[in-house]
């Protein structure tokens, strides 16, 4: 579990909005994203492959 | 994949092999640990404070702020996974500081969050740098303070270092701002109080400090 005054500074790189810790996730209830969280560090990557193309 | 995209996997990719011997480079006391301990001392009395330290590499200045302001919170970011797996080795007994892996174009925060912001020579990394300064203001609480410092291009000493050789090195990918140009994407970014300290020796380089401004 990450610390609570850690996670609950934590939000969406793309809605900018909270995340919520679901196992080793923390999922964005805005747009759906699930980020890892690897030996107790985030990745809160926006993945390329998923945004549109310009 | 965008050329902005190629950019950011190429400099992951080079810090990864790097992470290993990152704090034996020579740069570290040539460069790396004069501009955390000047960030350090500018701080003054940071509290309480949240502060966010963005491209924080293996964790030295993390480590160095959180030894010197106890009470303060630090997180510290990296876009190169294998920089925070090193930054946990040095950390790993200080459970005020946070590390995740995110870019610095795309902070994982709310708005008004941290007290303090500070990215130390890695802005010459980035590809949309007035983006990112944006971003950084974003993050900040309004009266909140952001410190950038990254090598200073604008002597003969310095464009030779930076803008020839570690250009060179680094195949061209990355850039440099001046001191002109530092102040100006701070001031577009909405940030107020710009003033600048330019250490000459023995690595040049450049603070960039301001106050963020109501949004």
């Amino acid at each position: 579990m990450l610390d609570p005054e850690f996670l609950k500074l934590l939000a969406c790189p793309k809605c900018k909005v909270r995340l919520i810790q679901e196992d080793q996730t923390l999922l964005c209830q805005e747009c759906g994203r699930r980020f890892p969280v690897r030996d107790g560090v985030p990745v809160l990557l926006i993945d390329p492959a998923d945004e549109p193309l310009d | 994949m965008s050329a902005e995209h190629t950019l950011k996997k190429r400099s992951n990719e080079e810090f990864d092999s790097w992470s290993k011997s990152y704090d034996k480079s020579v740069l570290q006391w040539l460069l790396f640990d004069p501009s955390h301990k000047m960030i350090v001392r500018e701080l003054g009395d940071a509290g309480k404070a949240h502060i966010l330290d963005i491209g924080c590499g293996t964790g030295k200045l993390a480590h160095r702020m959180i030894t010197h302001h106890r009470d303060a919170r630090v997180f510290g970011i990296d876009l190169c996974e294998s920089m925070i797996r090193s930054a946990q080795h040095h950390v790993v007994s200080e459970p005020r500081i946070h590390l995740s892996v995110a870019d610095s174009e795309h902070l994982p925060f709310e708005d008004a969050t941290f007290d303090y912001l500070t990215c130390s020579n890695s802005f010459h990394h980035y590809p949309n740098q007035a983006a990112a300064v944006k971003e950084m203001h974003r993050v900040l609480k309004p009266g909140g303070r952001l410190f950038i410092t990254d090598g200073y291009r604008d002597n003969l000493y310095g464009y030779l270092i930076y803008d020839v050789a570690v250009t060179t090195m680094e195949g061209g990918k990355v850039h440099h701002l001046s001191a002109a140009d530092f102040r100006k994407v701070f001031a577009d970014a909405g940030f107020q109080d710009v003033c600048q300290t330019i250490v000459r020796f023995p690595a040049p380089f450049v603070l960039t400090r301001g106050t963020a401004a109501e949004p």
